[in-house]
């Protein structure tokens, strides 16, 4: 019977799957609440601090993104990813130089456009969420034309870096599908004395949204509510317009970290 | 209270002056999120409370400056020490006429605590200008990030009488600790 | 050269460094930067540094380590090091005086 049906698929609803409602902050309280959300988490697991003005990379002091993307579950803001929209971090600290993202780039599209370049950064999510797929939610999203766009009024022509250790771009990026280019390592610092090891270094990529973030990502609505696996490995995210099955790893682990430095 | 007597206490914590009515009081209660998420607000506040009690004494300028000093240095601990960021600590100030003392409450995990601990004792059986010289050499070749050297600066610049106290939250696996530090209002104006 | 923050500035030139306002920086480490310039003027002046803090009215625990461990570095290079201090800045006296136990060359003048 089809209402039977439908009543065991809602059960399975609530109890497997949470839903999360993504926006960008920009109300003044939506802009603090980020950023303390950010500042805490990094300040319990890397003992860093933030600063909007001097931020001081082996004084463990970093710089706060400029754009945050929300991540809402009945109100209570669970997690966070952030954005440079100018003076990125692997600019300002990572040797990474206009040619060189300019270069990469050329190589890749063998266009020659007028880009803006941002960077996507501190991922963070809160204890409760540790286990669910809201990391790779959030990752995915930060990817999306809307967030990416948030600071410009040109969706066209964005080029995103970001820095993370190698094990994250393998647990997080790859399992969402995004695919990422080396730019170089990042110089050792200080502060990620407690993220990167010599194994896992911490490393420099740069991503092109047109060729390498999956269309269902990219054109992701925002503001929206999307559902995601509340435990349960595997890998879903169903977004308003659908189920996006991305498996390019057959296992995607939930994530492990609430604070991750992309 | 009755296993009150077990619980590890150090120095001037009972103090004879905490029996009568403080003077002037103030209570500053705080969530350490706000200040790990904007450090400066550390010596913001601790300028504000310093210059708030300053009122009570002859030189106005010099008293804020210690106050100020002190303050930063207890308000700087419970920031880092804290075990959660919003769980909330408290700094509190009486002002008993020839004494004034300070009060910082956080909370803190069992291996914070006992590192407190052991420095708390150290503290009060060693001569504080020889530990100062310790602790310097220790931090210069060890690059420890929290120097340790706060509570002793104040006990041996300003001639303060520090206690501390350790109260286990069971339920929580928590400890709150509870700093004092009791300064002599004729040193301070002599300084 | 200049550092210069809405809570503290750095002035090095040739004859003196000059520290001013207040600092109380998150940790030791968070002054490495800050004194750099000290730390390689220490390395560079054999004739000896001079830094006048008579300005500076605050400085952290975490700072006084950091200038004890310039203290120590210009007694390891054997260069001479003057303080310039205030008499109206109560820790400075106090916090200075002990720092010369770190440096025998260690030369406390007060304005």
């Amino acid at each position: 019977m089809t209402t039977k049906t439908l009543k065991k698929n809602t059960t399975e609803l609530i109890n497997d799957k949470k839903n999360i409602t993504l926006r960008v902050a920009q109300k003044r309280s939506d802009i603090i609440r980020c950023q303390y959300l950010i500042a805490e988490r990094y300040n319990k697991y890397y003992k860093i601090f933030f600063s909007k003005d001097t931020a001081d990379l082996n004084a463990k002091i970093e710089p706060y993104p400029h754009k945050f993307l929300m991540a809402l579950h009945e109100d209570e803001l669970v997690g966070v990813i952030g954005l440079y929209t100018h003076n990125t971090y692997i600019e300002t600290f990572g040797n990474v130089s206009t040619g060189e993202i300019k270069k990469i780039s050329h190589q890749l599209t063998k266009e020659k456009p007028n880009t803006t370049f941002v960077e996507v950064t501190k991922l963070v999510i809160t204890s409760k969420w540790i286990g669910t797929h809201l990391s790779q939610l959030l990752l995915g999203a930060a990817f999306s034309k809307t967030f990416l766009s948030s600071s410009v009024n040109d969706s066209q022509n964005i080029i995103v870096g970001t820095c993370a250790k190698i094990s994250v771009f393998k647990h997080l990026f790859t399992p969402v599908g995004i695919s990422t280019h080396l730019i170089k390592d990042f110089p050792k610092y200080k502060v990620h004395e407690l993220y990167g090891t010599k194994k896992n270094p911490v490393q420099s990529r740069l991503i092109i949204p047109e060729l390498d973030v999956p269309k269902q990502l990219y054109d992701l609505q925002i503001p929206g509510t999307h559902a995601i696996d509340a435990v349960k490995p595997g890998y879903n995210l169903k977004t308003n317009d659908g189920t996006i099955k991305i498996s390019r790893t057959k296992k995607a682990p939930p994530s492990k970290t609430e604070a991750t430095n992309v | 209270m009755s296993n009150r007597s077990r619980l590890p206490v150090y120095g001037v914590y009972l103090d004879k002056a905490d029996r009568k009515k403080p003077l002037s009081h103030i209570d500053f209660k705080f969530n350490p999120i706000d200040f790990i998420a904007h450090w400066q607000r550390c010596g913001a506040t601790a300028n504000y409370l310093a210059e708030f009690q300053a009122y009570n004494f002859d030189n106005r300028k010099k008293v804020t400056n210690i106050m100020s000093t002190v303050l930063n240095e207890l308000i700087e601990n419970a920031v880092k020490f804290s075990a959660d960021a919003h769980q909330e600590a408290s700094i509190s100030i009486y002002n008993y006429g020839e004494t004034l003392t300070l009060q910082c409450v956080n909370t803190t995990q069992l291996k914070q605590a006992n590192k407190f601990e052991a420095f708390i004792k150290t503290l009060m059986e060693t001569e504080v200008e020889e530990l100062f010289l310790q602790q310097i050499m220790s931090a210069a070749e060890d690059d420890h990030t929290a120097s340790g050297l706060g509570l002793i600066t104040l006990k041996k610049d300003f001639n303060a009488k520090i206690g501390a106290k350790i109260v286990p939250d069971t339920e929580r696996r928590l400890y709150t600790i509870y700093i004092k530090v009791v300064l002599d209002v004729n040193t301070l104006e002599s300084l | 050269m200049k550092i210069e923050t809405e809570d503290y500035s750095i002035e090095t030139n040739d004859q003196q460094v000059i520290i001013k306002g207040a600092l109380r920086l998150q940790s030791p480490t968070a002054y490495d930067k800050p004194f750099e310039s000290i730390r390689e003027a220490i390395t560079n002046k054999q004739d000896g540094l001079h830094v006048d803090i008579s300005d500076l009215n605050f400085l952290n625990s975490s700072g006084v380590t950091s200038l004890a461990r310039l203290v120590l570095d210009a007694r390891k290079a054997d260069v001479g090091f003057t303080l310039l201090c205030s008499e109206d800045i109560p820790w400075q006296s106090k916090t200075v005086s002990s720092l010369g136990k770190l440096n025998p060359k260690l030369t406390i003048n007060f304005k």
